[in-house]
């Protein structure tokens, strides 16, 4: 059975031929110059979908990069600060292990005391550092705030808290930041007991007094106290008469009375229990003052005490043999808290370390994804450049073909 | 002779008539629309003569067109699948490339923006990396917006499309309409015969209208056609036609709809409209467009609310508790708006409602109708578009407010009165992207840092640590102070397993909470939630005019007994469960408490304690005897651990010496007693909620209690006298339950009184479980607000962990996720169109070539038609020259 062409359908049939021919010509060459296989999600949506799954894993594994690096600055930094300060309490130690010559008179202990001192300072110094965007490395959470800080009574005190940050380095991963100064250098078992004592976070008067001079006077005594914590509280002024400021101490842990009504003395010693505070200024009533029990010995405390020792013992045999004692006490503290230091090394080489393999996991996490990306999304250079190939040619047939049968006419035989 | 001549001029007329027609096809040739018009001849009467019938020579019959009305309906039909096809590829191209392309991708922006955070929330401390935050945020929050008004343009070009395409349609049905009125007249003539270009004009216009929308036809008797486009909706019945307007719909004003307009009535047939462009435009709306926007909606809602939820945990730079970053998601105006009225409701325009976004998890990608089908202006309907099922149906109260909760969103109508026929749009998530707006203006106000912060004593001696801290909700009592903490907590182990929470507003005294936590389990050696953690959760204790009052002369604590009941409601569907705990007279403390902790959601501690002072004596040999649960206290044999030797019992007691006593006894450890001295006075403590049962004999007194009762020692020769101290209970109860008595004078009082005891926040703490290694008694621990606590990043962190968990979709997908989801939608629809585009172009093709090749005109066929006609004119020509050559011999004779 013959069909029956008429001629528009001769033209529209080679013209729609070449138009596919045109069309799918044009496409490949797009993929060609763009280097793409996937040009728009509407090629695969499937492989669209993939791919932007995998490009959102990229973002995360950047995202995690750039949580490494800023850990590892921040590790690295800490680290440098605890070498030196480990280098400081070396050198502290040959001192105070000098300082026990017997040939040594007061004077020259008098320096060693200055040289010690000065060794204090600068691990101070150290313990105050600061990183890239001046926070304060060993201030816990506390980070505008300087950690330690020298007291009134020329002693250092610790300001901050005992916060870590953790950052997020991986899905599930996170790593300390840092290490708190209370961690590293204040919590540090002592050889002997001993005691804080800190103004109460509530006191109203302004500007606030202060309270420092934290002193054991009698050790037998103290040890009957030990473990438990007082509070200085200042009542209303006419709970004496005449009336006038005035405290009364309780032991927190059963409320026991230990004084009542005391008057106040600003910058006076207040001794009990065998320990003994001083408290400048003008406390409002309702202010408190607590004395707490404390088994640890701070870094920095232990080596103020043996100053102390140095600077207030003579030549007596009394006196030596006080500083015999605090001799053997300093140098365990040292011990210790050198330790506590090496203790933080190691957990910093830790962490570090995890750093690097997180760092060298998401590299090769990364090349596995890159390369997943490439196999959906890149051209197959080869076989576009031929499929061109064979579709340029069919072109060019259509177009050669339809000009020859379009020139086909009766009319042109009139 | 005049009958060749007739002959010979009937030949030549109708050469003439085909040659024009022949030369009509050939100038028509490429006519659009044209069909080939041939001729049909047959011979004329024949005249009867003697000889038998003589031909009088050819006429025209008929000029006819080649056509077939089948093909040509298919070539209808397939032009408007392939209109729709394409019309529709256009559009959702458009918006598949907007989401996906990589510039303008929102996975690129959402992504920018946890990248600033992570920067950000590393170094809580620096304003630099906040203000880079600040910038990003506002940043996404531009991105967000920029390609959600490219959508809404989108739409006004549909608007647009749809305007163009009612007018295109009005017009040809206009032309139709009249070209039926003209078919009708020429053929009204009487004759058979066709205008054929008039049909062929006709036929044009219906493959013109099927472009925009599906079209039927029924011939009708007079010639003219009946056009019907969709859903059989009529739009040209015989010479007259129906007006399609696009205006904007009843219900949403925003997006146009199709409507017949009849003196000045609109009746909407948008859903009737199928096929074509108009097809392709509705469903284009209904299946891309407004499923993206609500999309994108959601998806900004789930950003915008989460991170201030999270940012609300928090403590800024300054201090203070964290506010919002964004503006809230269900403000009053947004709230509103995403409630829109049928332009058609009856009266009265009293209506005030909106909607709150409740559930986030829950919310789906729909819209939703309130309807009210009636009867009476009560009985409500609302569905949900996307599946069409009915979420709720009932009868409205005239109680105001009044509140629909479906699908993690809640309908609240605060005011109005409503008829039958009454229609509400409900749009939950198309508002999500539009309200998104940066709130903060300051870096500092971004809150990394957590409000909590967790110092340990120094004094402390056991291994108890802090392993972490959450808050939960900001909104308790415990943060009604900015700045502080109301009160600031103690936790204090009171053995090493069990614990007080205590109020350390005096941290020289910390006293009891209100309501108590005291003498909660610690368990050594795991990991402990310090403090409640049910945000419904509630405290019941005991009264103290039944719980722990001193019974002189008995060895029971004079409990009555009672049933207690317990009943939890079930918040979803009000069914109440109901249970019951019998105490039994006498019944010690720790014993109920034990029997309460048994059920679920219920929680009881119960601890013993009362004060001994004023130690008297009766003179030497006649001291006062103390014993205490079976240990005699005063006994002078007894050695305490540590020492060598006993001690000589004072005389008068002293509280310190029957602390020492007490405190060295290993069976009343056994039994949870422990005791205090303040050197005045004795508190013994039973930790376990066990009756403390004490005997006194020899000579003296002592006083007992908060109020000073007098015990004196009994007579000589009288048998010792007691006294008992029962123990107070505290029981922790989850949400939704109550507790009651069956009598009205029992432990809990007349009507017990529960308190709520959640603080917000919570603490988890851990120790060793050696000797060493367990909290000792003693140990505390302060939780004081985190002033200055510029360092800390634990609510940064949960803010980062936001971009990561799955918030949409009842857990199931995460921002990036859902993102994700629309763009492959839209890509696979796209795809899916493309294939479907080309497909009808290949079927259009193929029926307009089945076409062609009936009406087409082939020049080559024409031209031989021409050679053919010449060759015939030609010899009709020659033979009228032949019968006037034989007239004219006729006429030389």
């Amino acid at each position: 059975m013959t069909v029956r062409l008429s001629t528009s359908q001769i033209y529209s049939r080679g013209l729609n031929a070449m138009l596919d021919a045109q069309k799918a010509a044009n496409r490949t060459q797009e993929q060609i110059s763009t280097g793409k296989r996937v040009l728009s999600p509407a090629d695969d949506p499937i492989a669209a979908a993939r791919i932007m799954q995998l490009r959102q894993e990229k973002a995360n594994t950047n995202q995690f990069n750039n949580s490494l690096s800023t850990l590892n600055n921040r590790l690295q930094r800490e680290e440098t600060a605890i070498a030196g300060i480990s280098d400081q309490i070396q050198k502290a130690q040959e001192l105070i292990t000098q300082s026990g010559n017997a040939a040594l008179n007061k004077d020259q202990r008098g320096f060693i005391a200055v040289e010690l001192q000065s060794l204090v300072d600068s691990m101070a110094q150290l313990m105050n550092s600061r990183d890239a965007s001046g926070e304060y490395l060993f201030a816990g959470y506390q980070g505008k705030s300087q950690p330690f800080v020298k007291g009134a009574d020329g002693l250092y005190a610790y300001q901050g808290d005992e916060g870590q940050r953790f950052i997020q380095v991986g899905p599930v991963t996170s790593i300390a930041a840092n290490d708190s100064g209370y961690d590293v250098f204040m919590n540090i078992p002592g050889v002997e007991s001993g005691f804080k004592a800190r103004a109460s976070e509530g006191n109203s008067a302004l500007p606030p007094a202060q309270i420092d001079g934290a002193v054991v006077r009698d050790r037998d005594q103290f040890a009957k106290f030990f473990p438990q914590s007082a509070a200085i509280e200042f009542n209303a002024e006419n709970n004496v008469s005449p009336p006038g400021v005035n405290y009364t101490i309780t032991q927190v842990s059963d409320g026991r009375l230990i004084s009542e009504n005391i008057r106040y003395v600003s910058g006076s010693n207040i001794d009990f229990n065998g320990l003994s505070v001083r408290i400048q200024g003008q406390p409002a009533p309702g202010d408190t003052f607590m004395v707490e029990s404390d088994s640890s010995k701070g870094l920095l405390a232990g080596i103020e005490d043996y100053i102390q020792v140095l600077q207030k013992t003579g030549n007596s045999t009394a006196d030596r043999q006080t500083r015999e004692q605090a001799l053997g006490r300093t140098l365990a503290n040292l011990d210790s808290a050198q330790g506590k230091l090496l203790d933080t090394r190691a957990g910093l080489g830790a962490r570090l370390n995890q750093v690097e393999s997180a760092k060298a996991n998401n590299d090769d996490f990364d090349l596995v994804v890159d390369t997943a990306l490439s196999e959906l999304e890149d051209l197959d250079y080869a076989k576009a450049i031929s499929q061109l190939t064979q579709e340029t040619f069919v072109l060019e047939a259509a177009q050669a073909s339809f000009s020859k049968v379009s020139k086909l006419s009766l009319f042109n035989y009139f | 002779m005049s009958s060749l001549i007739n002959t010979a001029i009937s030949g030549i007329r109708l050469n003439q008539t085909a040659l024009a027609v022949t030369g009509h096809n050939i100038v028509n040739a490429n006519t659009e629309g044209y069909s080939r018009q041939s001729v049909s001849q047959s011979t004329t009467i024949a005249m009867r003569t003697p000889a038998g019938y003589l031909g009088t020579g050819v006429q025209v019959n008929d000029i006819y067109r080649n056509t077939e009305q089948f093909l040509v309906d298919q070539v209808v039909k397939d032009i408007g699948t392939l209109s729709d096809q394409d019309t529709y590829l256009f559009n959702i191209s458009q918006t598949n490339n907007l989401l996906a392309s990589e510039q303008t991708s929102l996975s690129r922006v959402m992504n920018d923006y946890f990248d600033a955070l992570n920067e950000a929330v590393n170094d809580p401390g620096s304003l630099l990396g906040r203000q880079l935050l600040l910038s990003q945020t506002q940043e996404m929050v531009s991105g967000f917006e920029a390609v959600e008004s490219r959508l809404q343009q989108q739409n006004l070009s549909v608007n647009k499309q749809m305007q163009a395409a009612a007018g295109a349609v009005s017009s040809l049905g206009q032309q139709i309409a009249e070209l039926n009125q003209s078919i009708a007249d020429s053929q009204g003539g009487g004759g058979s015969q066709n205008p054929n270009d008039l049909l062929d004009e006709r036929d044009t216009l219906i493959r013109e209208l099927s472009k925009y929308v599906n079209v039927s036809t029924i011939s009708r008797e007079d010639g003219g056609v009946d056009v019907f486009i969709g859903q059989n909706q009529p739009l040209v019945v015989g010479s007259s036609t129906q007006t399609l307007v696009a205006a904007p719909g009843n219900l949403d004003s925003s997006r146009f709809e199709l409507y017949f307009s009849k003196a000045g009535q609109l009746q909407n047939i948008t859903r009737q409209m199928q096929g074509g462009e108009l097809g392709a435009l509705v469903r284009f709306r209904s299946e891309a467009l407004d499923p993206a926007l609500n999309s994108l909606g959601q998806i900004g809602l789930a950003l915008t609310d989460g991170i201030n939820k999270q940012n609300q945990l928090g403590m800024d730079l300054e201090g203070s508790l964290g506010g919002s970053i964004f503006a809230d998601i269900n403000n009053a105006v947004v709230a509103r708006d995403r409630v829109k009225a049928d332009s058609r409701n009856a009266p009265p325009n009293n209506k005030d409602m909106s909607i709150t976004i409740d559930n986030l998890s829950a919310l789906t990608t729909s819209d939703y109708e309130l309807t009210f089908p009636g009867p009476g202006g009560q009985q409500y309907s609302v569905v949900r578009k996307s599946d069409g099922e009915v979420m709720e149906k009932g009868m409205l109260s005239n109680a105001r407010p009044q509140e629909i909760s479906i699908d993690g969103f809640t309908l609240r109508i605060d005011q109005g009165t409503f008829s039958a026929g009454d229609r509400f749009l409900l749009q939950p998530t198309r508002t999500g992207v539009s309200q998104m707006q940066v709130q903060i203006t300051r870096p500092e106000e971004f809150a990394f840092a957590s409000p909590l912060r967790i110092d340990t004593a120094s004094g402390n001696q056991g291994g108890a640590e802090v392993l972490g801290s959450q808050v939960i909700s900001t909104d308790t009592p415990l943060f009604a102070k900015n700045g502080s903490f109301t009160p600031p907590l103690a936790i204090r182990f009171t053995s090493a397993a069990t614990y007080d929470v205590l109020d350390n507003s005096n941290p020289a005294k910390p006293v009891q909470m209100v309501p108590p936590l005291t003498n909660l389990p610690f368990v050594p050696g795991s990991q402990n939630a310090l403090l409640p953690s049910d945000p419904g959760g509630t405290t019941v204790s005991t009264v103290s005019t039944v719980a722990g009052v001193l019974q002189i002369g008995s060895t029971g604590n004079g409990y009555p007994g009672e049933t207690l009941r317990l009943e939890t409601t079930d918040p979803a569907t009000g069914f109440i469960t109901t249970k019951n705990v019998d105490a039994v007279a006498g019944e010690q403390a720790s014993v109920t408490a034990r029997k309460l902790s048994a059920l679920n959601g219920v929680s009881a501690t119960a601890y013993t304690q009362t004060t001994l002072q004023d130690f008297t004596t009766a003179g030497p040999g006649e001291s006062l005897q103390l014993s205490l649960n079976g240990v005699d206290l005063t006994d002078p044999d007894f050695v305490l651990p540590g020492e060598s030797v006993a001690q000589d019992v004072p005389d008068p007691l002293t509280a310190d010496f029957l602390r020492d006593r007490i405190n060295g006894n290993s069976d009343l450890a056994a039994l949870g007693i422990t005791a205090k001295s303040d050197g005045v006075k004795l508190s013994v403590f039973a930790n376990t909620g066990i009756d403390l049962k004490f005997t006194v004999d020899g000579g003296g007194s002592l006083t007992v209690g908060a109020g000073a009762d007098l015990v004196s020692a009994p007579l000589p020769g009288d048998p010792a006298t007691d006294f008992t101290i029962g123990g107070k209970i505290d029981v922790q109860l989850a949400a939704n339950t109550v507790l009651s008595s069956d009598i009205s004078n029992g432990l809990f009082g007349a009507s017990p009184k529960a308190k709520s005891n959640f603080l917000g926040v919570q603490i988890n703490m851990t120790s060793g479980s050696g000797l060493e290694g367990q909290p000792k008694v003693g140990d505390t621990f302060a939780v004081n607000y985190n002033r200055n606590g510029s360092a800390d990043s634990r609510n940064g962190a949960a803010m980062l962990a936001l971009g990561s968990k799955a918030m949409l979709s009842d857990g199931n997908l995460t921002v990036q996720d859902a993102y994700g989801q629309l763009a492959e939608k839209l890509g696979i629809l796209t795809s899916q169109t493309r294939v479907s585009q080309s497909a009808s172009e290949s079927m259009l093709r193929q029926s307009m070539d089945a076409l062609q090749s009936v009406a087409g005109v082939n020049l080559e066929e024409e031209a031989a038609r021409l050679i053919q006609l010449e060759q015939h004119y030609n010899a009709s020509a020659r033979l009228i020259g032949l019968a006037r050559d034989l007239f004219d011999t006729l006429l030389n004779m």
